[in-house]
């Protein structure tokens, strides 16, 4: 049956799009025609149950730490003029929340930089340090010239490659020490002079829930990871290609 | 003044986490991302202009967060993570009954089916109550897109729901 509006009029109609003579319209054709009448009701009633679906959080306080991160942050500085920097700044509140959730035992990290170590064993060494790493040693050598996916012979796997918010070239990475079950994970941006800084670590004991061993891409430390790459701006993945490229250019 | 905008801020927590479960379909994921958007918002809290909608410049950085992440996660799925994106699924909260949380449940099914794009117009047209010019700024998208994803949402979203009636 022909009709004199179509179903988007309608659903405009109940969204409250309409106006005028088209809202008009389709109030008169509303009042006329059954099958109108029941598409609306029909549109009105998803509608409803979106709401419903996904209304639990309306319930709910606002946290009190994102509350006082809001209100009590710094207003926004005037010498923001690098990027990388006012991106990095947001990192130390939902890192320290992260592990708090996750009852991991320290942070240790100035600014945006933050190192996780989850209830490790006693006298568990580090692999991987903040901050630039040494030129000579395994972690700079692996980022430096091994694609992702391969592994180095001191235990370091480049997992991905990415640009940050700056146009930094940045990589995840895993480290295996020599504690058995554990494994570090973190993400190093190379700067201008060819230096791999280290953004983050997390240390945590593989879990024997997954039969594949630990995944870094979820669980606290992951989290941890994922708000690191929103601070840095992380663009998405660069492709095999793209990153081979890059890799035989020596990053530039 | 900038107090004031936090202020407001704060007081829209509640809808951006709403509007991140939609879009995301994890309660979890979408308080991460209402966080991550808020640090993100108050670090460019210069680039708000004054005047102008603040729950649509909020919708609009929740949802370009959860686009970078979304992208992320496919490439790094190849990657390292055979298993893939672990959805959780929601206890119902607030639904009366079991058949209605089987329908909620359903709805949030049909929702997570939609393409990303057309959840998101839906998630503020038909959840939030944005007008389709609010969601058009907030998505920075053309009013006629929002129209014609929302029809093709609708029109695959209904028949899903229909179903429970």
């Amino acid at each position: 049956m022909a009709r004199r509006v179509t179903d988007e009029q309608i659903a405009a109609f109940v969204d409250g799009h309409l106006e005028g003579t088209e809202a008009a319209l389709v109030a008169a054709v509303l009042s006329e025609d059954e099958e109108a009448r029941a598409y609306a009701a029909e549109v009105e009633r998803a509608n409803g149950l979106l709401r419903e679906a996904f209304g639990a959080p309306m319930g709910e306080a606002v946290p009190v730490g994102l509350r006082d991160s809001i209100l009590q942050s710094d207003d926004a500085a005037a010498d923001r003029k690098v990027v990388a920097l006012a991106a990095r700044r947001p990192a130390r509140w939902p890192l320290a929340k992260m592990a708090i959730a996750a009852g991991v035992a320290v942070v240790i990290g100035a600014g945006a930089s933050a190192i996780l170590v989850s209830q490790m064993t006693p006298g568990y060494q580090q692999i991987v340090s903040l901050g630039t790493a040494p030129a000579d040693g395994p972690l700079h050598k692996a980022l430096e010239r091994l694609p992702s996916g391969a592994v180095s012979d001191a235990g370091v796997q480049p997992m991905v490659t990415f640009r940050d918010a700056a146009g930094r070239i940045c990589r995840e990475f895993e480290a295996a020490g020599e504690v058995p079950d554990h494994l570090e994970f973190g993400i190093a941006c190379r700067g201008d002079e060819g230096r791999w800084d280290v953004e983050i670590v997390v240390a945590a004991p593989l879990t024997e829930a997954s039969p594949q061993g630990y995944r870094p891409a979820s669980g606290p430390g992951g989290d941890a990871l994922e708000a690191m790459l929103d601070a840095l701006g992380a663009q998405p993945v660069l492709g095999p290609a793209e990153e081979s490229e890059l890799l035989r250019r020596g990053w530039r | 003044m900038q107090q004031d905008v936090k202020r407001d801020m704060v007081a829209l927590v509640p809808r951006l986490r709403r509007f991140a479960y939609a879009i995301s379909g994890s309660r979890d994921e979408g308080e991460d991302l209402v966080q991550a958007a808020c640090l993100k918002a108050l670090d460019r809290l210069d680039q708000f202009q004054p005047g102008t909608r603040l729950d649509s410049w909020m919708f609009r950085i929740v949802q370009t967060t959860w686009i970078d992440r979304s992208r992320r996660r496919v490439r790094r799925a190849e990657v390292s993570d055979p298993d893939g994106m672990a959805r959780r699924s929601d206890e119902g909260v607030g639904a009366r009954g079991a058949e209605d949380r089987m329908t909620l449940e359903r709805v949030r099914a049909a929702m997570a089916s939609l393409p990303e794009d057309q959840r998101a117009v839906l998630a503020l047209v038909a959840i939030e109550g944005l007008s389709y010019k609010a969601a058009a700024e907030a998505l920075a998208i053309p009013l006629g897109t929002v129209m014609s994803r929302l029809a093709r949402a609708r029109s695959k979203l209904l028949p899903l729901v229909k179903e429970t009636a």
